[in-house]
């Protein structure tokens, strides 16, 4: 088809119109090269489609690149991701599991003779990071599940990370191995001691080169601090302190020392009747390290300054957007829990996720956000039977891209969310194993909110609301994402063209 | 519930019964709110007094759910607030009656009166409740799954079961868990849920905290001499949260055990439980019971013996 010379080709625009198969468009990209279809198959059809039409808005086109994890059948509760979390540089992820493992993969190096494929992640160690524990005091067992794992920077050759279930934080070293020494005097090549009598010559021992081996020890367990559950735990800039907070206590802790805290943030009322209102999240400024926030449970956000006094329990800067009373409902309270609060990369801003919506504030405004993103409006509607069945408590995080322009949250039905703060343009993507072919486009996913429902688009009833995406993370300066679905870990990567 | 794929029927309905709040004057809009406020209301009990998990509850989302109960209370007594609120640390909340007006427009709606689940450990809310919806219709419980609500059909409200089955007046409390986990665990939300000044573990509970571990949980007191004391001040608050500090160790320690409680029926055991509440002064139980309770008072001799024999017992632990 030539361009121009058919009913609905806008030459200007690039496009142009052949011949229809399911409504699809051929379209011919602005840099003059034709995105060919004919005689190709349905699904790179699709993909073309979306290369051209990403490269004309410049939106972001993600790709599946690798999956990790087992297929339904052989999944255990065991196996459900509870934390995912790259470290500074990216090279490596760290997810963490219900079962109290934590496993680390590392990127690959690029070769460069494949240079359209970024670097895969593989494996790099497992271990487990806790086990599960009785509280013989309550009669109740204390979980192994991971509930954060934040990354130290690196600093020599081992990489090290806290990890930390209800009650327990545990700073990991993890380091690789590849000589060993050889040749001792007391001990034989098996180790066992050798008879000195049988001693004649004195030797200097060589280091060998062996296979790599990586370990993981901990370095320091840091117990006992905490009567509620820890929701949240955040090195401090100073890379030298972190704080750990739970239900009604932030704690602030010397990586050196493990058997003394300092309490910093204390909300617990004299009398437990009078309790209303819980710590959700906290977080570090990621600059100022004299200066965190914590969230609460009443949708209310606290600056806090260490310096202004030993325990913080005055905040500073008060951070709360008021209720719009158009939408006041019974649940109102509850879906304005806040369940993740995350300072940008700049430390200006911070983001902060309720049950159904993703809001940016600036830490110099209080009074309300500068941003406000609706995650699935839909189903606010449903509240009455997502309280009943308890999704309505479901903690959804959120994370920020490298440069603080694009937002990420998850949803339902193994949807994520991305918003874009510039051009204010979102996608709803799916993390599936449908559309798991090595380099496939992600389609962009559409919930039809009732009337007619299009092809393509899933209405809110046929939602599957046990497949919840809690948990994502993205590569602190690539188009890298990390979204955990339930007990698979998807990475996805932006196009290469 | 979610995921049926059947048609919405009524948009506007929906948003009546999901959504907002409907100003009190609007006739029928008013029934579905009511409806939809007591629906929660059972949901919210049934979450706070079901779960029974190995590890402990989730704090943020007890604290949520009472949040939710408490509210529901504060709107129930402003609602029938025409009536004086009796010593109500023993009846809790809301515990005026409603005005004959609106008493009609709730009999149309089956309520699902509030005598909610008995739970193993923790004791149910005062009757006081029941008495509020309708004192005319008999304690029951109607458990109107939210999926009808959104489906909704207004045929389905009204004809949903209202006879309840025989309340057998148990003047117990519902049976303490065999197990003594199961009670070390109600113990210990026991001392989450009441005042632990006394205790000893949690009484150095502010120097402690920076080292706090879980802490011995202690034996808590009786909650009686506090909440009178602070009734005239803290009204609203013991008032409110009247039904978690029902919760007093008489019930978990001394109660009978009875394994029919274990047949957990939303509509028939809750009716059984309600009428006794063993709050923490018997004669203000009375008292309050007789004008709010539909039921007959008539267990109330071996009833009242019982609690004194309680109080006795509680006085002495206390002592020791």
């Amino acid at each position: 088809m030539k361009r121009g010379s058919h009913p609905g080709c806008r030459p200007a625009l690039g496009c142009c119109q052949g011949p229809r198969r399911d409504q699809l468009q051929l379209l011919h990209s602005p840099r003059g090269s034709v995105v060919r279809w004919r005689g190709q198959s349905c699904d790179s059809q699709q993909d073309a489609l979306l290369a051209g039409i990403g490269v004309l808005t410049q939106d972001t086109l993600w790709c599946f690149s690798q999956v990790k994890g087992t297929i339904e059948i052989g999944a255990t509760e065991a196996d459900i991701i509870s934390t995912v979390e790259f470290n500074h540089t990216g090279e490596l992820l760290a997810t963490g599991d219900k079962g109290g493992r934590v496993v680390i993969f590392q990127r690959e190096q690029e070769s460069k003779n494949q240079v359209h494929r970024r670097g895969e992640y593989n494996v790099y160690s497992t271990f487990q990071s806790h086990e599960p524990e009785f509280d013989y005091l309550k009669s109740l067992e204390i979980e192994e599940k991971i509930n954060k794992i934040r990354w130290l920077p690196q600093q020599n050759a081992a990489y090290f990370l806290l990890s930390t279930n209800d009650k327990t934080v545990k700073l990991w070293k993890v380091s690789e191995r590849d000589k060993r020494p050889e040749g001792y005097n007391l001990k034989d090549e098996e180790g066992r001691l050798r008879d000195p009598a049988t001693i004649t010559t004195l030797r200097v021992p060589v280091l060998r080169p062996m296979d790599l081996m990586v370990e993981a020890t901990p370095r320091r367990v840091f117990a006992n601090a905490h009567t509620y559950h820890i929701n949240s735990i955040s090195v401090n800039s100073d890379y030298e302190t972190y704080m750990s907070a739970d239900d009604l206590r932030i704690n602030l802790w010397n990586f050196e020392i493990t058997n003394q805290s300092f309490n910093i943030v204390d909300i617990k009322p004299a009398n437990m009747e009078e309790l209303t209102e819980v710590i959700t999240a906290a977080e570090f400024h990621p600059h100022h390290c004299n200066s965190f926030v914590y969230s609460s449970s009443k949708g209310t956000i606290r600056l806090c300054d260490m310096r202004a006094s030993a325990l913080c329990d005055r905040h500073s800067k008060f951070f709360e957007e008021p209720e719009d009373p158009s939408n006041r409902s019974f649940f109102s309270e509850i879906i304005s829990s806040i369940s993740d609060v995350k300072f940008s990369h700049s430390g200006r801003y911070i983001m902060t996720r309720d049950y159904l919506t993703v809001k940016v504030w600036d830490l110099n405004m209080e009074n309300r956000p500068i941003e406000t993103y609706q995650v699935h409006d839909y189903l606010r509607s449903k509240l009455c039977s997502l309280y009943e069945n308890d999704c309505i408590f479901d903690k959804f995080e959120c994370v920020w891209n490298g440069s603080d322009s694009v937002i990420m949250t998850g949803s339902y039905n193994n949807f994520f969310r991305m918003f874009d703060r510039n051009t204010k343009r979102d996608v709803t993507l799916e993390a599936s194993r449908e559309n798991s072919k090595p380099r496939a486009i992600l389609k962009p996913r559409k919930v039809c909110v009732g009337g007619k429902r299009r092809k393509d688009e899933i209405s809110v009833d046929s939602l599957d609301f046990s497949k919840k995406i809690l948990h994502t993370a993205w590569h602190p300066s690539e188009n890298i994402i990390a979204v955990a679905a339930t007990n698979n870990l998807y990475i996805f990567q932006d196009k290469v063209n | 519930m979610l995921g049926k794929g059947e048609k919405r029927k009524f948009d506007e309905h929906e948003d009546g019964l999901e959504g907002k709040i409907m100003s009190p004057s609007d006739g029928p809009s008013k029934v579905s709110y009511t409806l939809q406020r007591q629906t929660i209301f059972n949901i919210s009990l049934m979450k706070l007094y079901n779960h029974r998990p190995l590890t402990e509850p989730s704090l943020q989302k007890t604290v949520l759910i009472n949040n939710m109960l408490r509210r529901i209370q504060e709107e129930l007594k402003q609602e029938g607030s025409l009536r004086p609120v009796f010593t109500a640390a023993a009846a809790a909340a809301a515990a005026s009656p409603a005005p004959d007006s609106l008493s009609d427009s709730y009999r149309e709606a089956p309520p699902a009166l509030s005598a909610p689940a008995p739970p193993p450990p923790p004791p149910p809310p005062p009757p006081a409740l029941a008495g509020d919806l309708g004192s005319t219709t008999p304690l029951e419980v109607c458990l109107t799954p939210a999926s009808l609500l959104e489906d909704h059909d207004d045929d389905t409200f009204c004809t949903s079961p209202a006879a309840p089955p025989a309340a057998p007046a148990r003047p117990s409390a519902p049976a303490p868990p065999p197990e003594k986990d199961s009670f070390s665990s109600a113990l210990d939300e026991i001392e989450e849920l009441c005042p632990t000044s006394t205790s000893p573990g949690a009484a150095a509970a502010a120097p402690d905290s920076s080292r706090a571990g879980s802490g011995a949980p202690g034996v808590p007191r009786p909650d009686d001499p506090k909440l009178m004391d602070s009734l005239p001040g803290n009204f609203e608050i013991t008032t409110s949260t009247g039904f978690l500090t029902d919760l007093t160790l008489d019930d978990i320690l001394f109660a009978d055990i009875d394994t029919s409680m274990y047949d957990f029926d939303p509509c028939t055991s809750a009716s059984g439980t309600a009428s006794k509440m063993a709050p923490v002064s018997a004669d203000d139980l009375l008292k309050t019971l007789a004008p709010y309770s539909s039921q007959p008072v008539a267990p109330s001799q071996p009833f009242k013996m019982d609690l004194t024999e309680l109080d006795h017992i509680m006085e002495v632990l206390v002592g020791s």
